[in-house]
């Protein structure tokens, strides 16, 4: 079907003169929605996703009106994990419905989240919209209510915008039910998906259309120019006598900024964020008023106001974390600058694609490497990044808490048949493989507690009522509770920060508590001093001049992608050969494999030859392990190289801990790293060649591993935002019993009590299953384990920190809580390290 | 050496089933059971666990066996709350027939237990609760509730009597650390210049760590805390406390 022909006429026509030549998203995604089939299009920013999916659907909408067959239910939902999308998404789409019937379309688009009024969600249940654009969370709160089925049965597309990023979490999965309930309801449904790049799409295909659905995937991510490259202010020599690389790394990001219009940084953590901000208009004071930061810890409003400022041109830099990385509309940025890796090929394509607002300007986007492991990483990201090479998605498998709250949802509108239910959540393809077992523990424990329980007593306030053939919510007050209590997004100890006019954002209830009233922090990129603390509020007032402490949010850091981590190891094996065969002019060949610049390339030999001199290049090929002695601490530190991440090295560490801990008694420090993870020990614990085997063995591993969880934060981490989204615990009730301050009936407390007495209770299963699966990655320790059963170990007693573990052993210290220390202390300890290094390791 | 059980003066003997045991007057006393807790929770929808962790009947009846108590006496938050659920008049039942079998019972009231007196009723219960009780000269309350001018009269009173005033309340809790990867959170009890704080009896309370917390109750603020005895792992730890 020739692209003219798949929309109408008169549609073509208005969109060729608004905005000429159809790009080649739109080229690809208009005659496949035409034909009614599901799709999944991968697409930069700025290539026109909008109209790929809209303009069809518009199109149909004015055809209907015009025949008079316009009906008012809603015909369209388009969800997206951000309301901002929708926000600007509503914006956009008023526009040609004004331009075709003037003030008042007869086509309503209107938006449905969690900020929408209540005299709003009425008038939209008399009179709804055509097009619903919406939450995953506000999509679940309709479902959830009969009389809004009604609305919801003649639905003929689903559009959910920014797909990957829900198909690797918890709100994905709880999406994915909500999804195929819709077309359960409606009977046909077509599914448009639309996604930045990222692999495999196959995976993020399935997750759309659900295990039985079929779907087609136009990718056309490489019809927008990305240009990477590496820069890094080490120069030659990488720790120079003056000056910190810090402030140089500030300088030049400076002259960065200067040199373009906009440009957007992006950090990996909030802290960073902040502290980049602050140090940029130290630095620059003549840009301090046109350099704004933006996390999500802000207020929404501060927020907003940023976005706009970028929008309309005025802001030379906005400094975030991950919080821009989505499509909002933000305007032409020219460069995107990312502050020392971003861990993973997609995500770097993903931020660099903010740069450059349409289709036919290049986005640009540089790494910035800030020593030299970030160095390799980044070359060898950006390596990556122009071979296509992405990163891998994980999906959460059966995230029982989510279940439970659909269970409940579904029971809601209608009684179920057990089998009904089952077949249908098992079309979520999170849900695909979900045990019959684990889908009856869920029932009993959502109808208050096993048959012998319900035998026992006549009242066990439970959410649901078990019957023969299936279940049903119960009515009234579960209902109404349940309503307030829709989703996946945890609660954590927030605690507001305000000054007497204004709210700034939020900040972790434990930075809080580490303050005394007169210290002084940062928010928003602006130090403030804390006057006053109430249960849910801090009071500021500013502080501008004063030196702040910066708060350190507990945002997740992201590990380390796979192929990185291959790439490499790929390269560190070719260097190793070079240094082996006695090769020469190894510089130029670095310069040459890495793309990474002579001055880069020096740097990069000069570390490696000295790593190569004082230990050995470590590859994949065999697990090097380093054995430091520490004089001052009287212990014994081992690096051990595993490239595989952190999150799978955090799994692997607390294995091996613990078998250590069996074998010689005592405890050990690990600090999990991307590149390895370092034990600290006691002397006399002291490891032997003999002793691997049984440390690096495969057997066992699971039960250490769930022991070694067993009592971490971490788990009980999981298992609250379990307890919040498997309605064993309402979110707001942690808000009222933190005015009981002192009781603290946490979430903690049940965990203790079902760690002893139901240790398979559905929820505790699923903290454990999010546990090994987020922040741990069992997965990735035990195929670590698997392929060194074959490998060597090599251990080897070496003089100082060698330069490969100097990264991970600088992790053991501490952050310090004041703003300056990161980059100074860091450097300091560079410095020091490096004359070593330069002087010979027997010098000191 | 038995470390389950520590004279913190004599006659005064604390133990790791967290009870405290006046001997001279054959008198155990535990504070804040919160029976119902879990049934107290699913009435307000919240679907915690009832089959599991509710066995403070059986932990007093271990006590019993140990001491030869002729009074026990329960400080206070004796129920969470009072939900007209039949699980707890059940369990209360069980307790009062259980222990009040083998030694008289003293139900002493706490914040949480306003209603308790129709709960005994409706379970058929037959007992008194009482504001407070004098054991030799030791005073046992809950600790909620006195102002400051009170709570500095009665420990004017008691001290010299070389006696203590015994409260519950405050779930005292303290962390402890072995420097390197393990934190644990223990219940615990307080001990101070003429009083005694009881840590919680109830599996369900999480505690505040005495290090970070003050105490709500004037009978443990207006005189200076001198140790902490933890529980840990069912034995007894002392831990001085510098300043409170």
């Amino acid at each position: 079907m020739p692209v003219e022909s798949s929309v109408s006429p008169s549609a073509f026509a208005w969109f060729a003169d608004r905005y000429g030549t159809p790009t080649p998203a739109q080229k690809a995604a208009w005659p496949r929605i035409a034909r009614g089939e599901n799709i999944l299009l991968a697409s930069p920013t700025g290539t026109g996703k909008t109209f790929a999916a809209f303009l069809g659907v518009l199109d149909e909408l004015v055809q209907l009106h015009a025949r008079g067959e316009l009906r008012d239910t809603i015909h369209c939902v388009y969800v997206s994990p951000l309301r901002a999308l929708s926000y600007d998404l509503e914006k956009n789409l008023h526009q040609p419905l004004r331009e075709l019937y003037g003030d008042k379309p007869p086509i309503r688009v209107q938006l449905r989240t969690g900020d929408t009024t209540s005299s709003e969600r009425a008038r939209q249940y008399t009179k709804p919209p055509h097009i619903l654009l919406t939450t995953p969370e506000s999509l679940c709160v309709l479902l959830s209510q009969e009389r809004w089925l009604v609305h919801l049965s003649r639905v003929r597309w689903l559009i959910v915008d920014e797909i990957h990023a829900l198909a690797e979490n918890k709100r994905g999965a709880h999406l994915a039910l909500s999804m195929e309930r819709l077309a359960h309801h409606c009977g046909k449904l077509q599914r448009i998906g639309l996604s930045a790049t990222i692999a495999p799409l196959d995976e993020v295909a399935r997750f759309l259309v659900g295990t039985h659905g079929t779907c087609t995937t136009l990718d056309v991510s490489s019809s927008k120019k990305v240009k990477l490259s590496v820069h890094t202010p080490l120069r030659k020599n990488p720790y120079p006598e003056a000056g910190y690389t810090g402030q140089r790394m500030i300088r030049e990001l400076g002259e960065l900024i200067r040199k373009h219009q906009t440009t957007l940084v992006f950090c990996n953590v909030r802290s960073g964020a902040e502290a980049t901000t602050y140090w940029l208009r130290e630095n620059f004071p003549d840009l301090a008023d046109v350099i704004e930061c933006h996390h999500a810890s802000l207020e929404r409003d501060v927020r907003r106001d940023v976005e706009d400022r970028l929008k309309r041109g005025e802001l030379r830099a906005v400094v975030c974390s991950t919080s821009l990385e989505l499509g909002i509309d933000i305007g032409s940025v020219d460069l995107v600058v990312m502050m020392s890796t971003p861990k993973g090929v997609s995500k770097a394509l993903q931020r660099a694609g903010r740069a450059g607002h349409n289709i036919r300007s290049i986005s640009r986007g540089i790494l910035m490497a800030t020593n030299i492991s970030d160095l390799v990483e980044s070359c060898a990201t950006v390596l990556l990044s122009r071979a296509r090479q992405l990163d891998n998605v994980r999906m959460p498998e059966s995230p029982l808490d989510v279940l439970a709250q659909h269970v409940v949802s579904m029971g809601c509108t209608e009684h179920w048949s057990r089998a009904g239910a089952l077949a249908l959540i098992r079309e979520a393809y999170p849900f695909r493989d979900l045990d019959a077992g684990m889908f009856d523990d869920v029932l009993d424990y959502l109808a208050g507690g096993g048959a012998s329980l319900r035998q026992r007593y006549s009242e066990v306030f439970g959410k649901i009522v078990l019957d023969a053939d299936g279940f049903r919510t119960r009515e009234g007050r579960v209902r109404r509770e349940f309503l307030q209590n829709i989703g996946v997004i945890p609660n954590v100890g927030q605690v507001q920060v305000r000054t007497k006019t204004r709210l700034l954002g939020s900040v972790e209830e434990m930075f809080i508590r580490q303050l005394q009233i007169g210290d002084v922090f940062m928010i928003a990129g602006r130090p403030v001093r804390l006057e006053k603390v109430t249960q849910m509020e801090a009071w500021v007032t500013k502080a501008d001049g004063a030196l702040p402490t910066v708060p350190r949010w507990n945002a997740n850091k992201m590990p380390l992608s796979n192929r990185v981590a291959q790439e490499i190891n790929a390269f560190r094996k070719e260097l190793r050969t070079a240094f082996e065969e006695g090769q020469k002019d190894v510089d130029k060949w670095i310069a040459k494999r890495l793309d990474c610049g002579k001055a880069n390339a020096e740097i990069i030999l000069k570390t490696h030859l000295a790593q190569h001199e004082l230990s050995e290049i470590p590859t994949a090929d065999f697990l090097l392990v380093e054995e430091l002695e520490d004089e001052e601490q009287g212990a014994l530190h081992y690096f051990f190289h595993s490239l595989i991440g952190r999150t799978s090295n955090d799994a692997l560490a607390r294995v091996i801990t613990r078998r250590l801990s069996e074998a010689r008694g005592g405890n050990a420090i690990a600090t999990p790293h991307d590149y390895g993870f370092v034990l600290t020990v006691a002397k006399r614990q002291r490891f032997v060649e003999a002793d691997f085997p049984r440390l690096l063995s495969l057997e066992g591993f699971d039960d250490a591993l769930d022991e070694a969880i067993r009592q971490s934060d971490m788990l009980k981490y999981h298992f609250r935002n379990a307890a919040q989204t498997g309605l064993m615990v309402y979110r707001n009730y942690f808000d009222r019993q933190k005015s009981v301050r002192k009781l603290q009936w946490s979430a903690e407390v049940i965990f203790n009590v079902l760690q002893q007495h139901e240790p398979e209770h559905v929820l505790m299963r699923e903290a454990r299953r999010d546990a090994l699966q987020t922040f741990i990655d069992a997965e990735g320790a035990r195929e670590f384990l698997i392929a060194q059963q074959s490998k060597p170990v090599r251990l080897r007693r070496v003089p100082m920190v060698p330069p490969l573990s100097f990264a991970m052993y600088a992790t053991k210290i501490k952050e310090a809580l004041l703003v300056e220390d990161p980059y100074e202390t860091m450097e300091r300890l560079y410095h020091q390290w490096w004359e070593k290094i330069e002087n010979g390791p027997h010098s000191s | 050496m038995d470390r389950t059980r520590l004279e913190l003066e004599p006659g005064v003997w604390l133990d790791a089933g967290r009870a405290v045991w006046l001997e001279e007057w054959r008198t155990l006393a535990v504070a804040d059971l919160h029976l119902g807790y879990a049934w107290a929770h699913r009435a307000e929808g919240q679907l915690l666990p009832v089959d599991t962790g509710e066995d403070s009947t059986e932990r007093l009846l271990r006590l019993l066996a140990k001491y030869p108590a002729e009074e026990v006496v329960l400080l206070g938050d004796i129920v969470h709350r009072a939900v007209d659920v039949p699980a707890l008049h059940t369990e209360l039942r069980w307790l009062a027939l259980n222990v009040g079998e083998r030694a008289r019972l003293r139900l002493i009231g706490g914040n949480h237990d306003w209603e308790l007196a129709e709960t005994l009723a409706t379970a058929n219960i037959v007992l008194e609760v009482d504001d407070h009780a004098v054991v030799g000269p030791h005073l046992l309350l809950h600790g909620d509730g006195a102002d400051e001018i009170t709570a500095e009269a009665r420990l004017s009173e008691t001290g010299p009597r070389r006696g203590r005033v015994i409260l519950g309340h405050e779930h005292p809790a303290i962390g402890l650390s072995d420097g390197v990867a393990s934190h644990v959170k223990c219940p615990c009890f307080v001990a101070g210049d003429g009083f005694l704080v009881l840590p919680a009896f109830s599996h369900w309370a999480a505690g505040g760590d005495i290090r970070s917390y003050r105490f709500m109750s004037p009978y443990a603020r207006l005189r200076p805390s001198t140790h902490a005895v933890a529980i840990v792992a069912g034995k007894l730890l002392p831990i001085p406390l510098t300043k409170r």
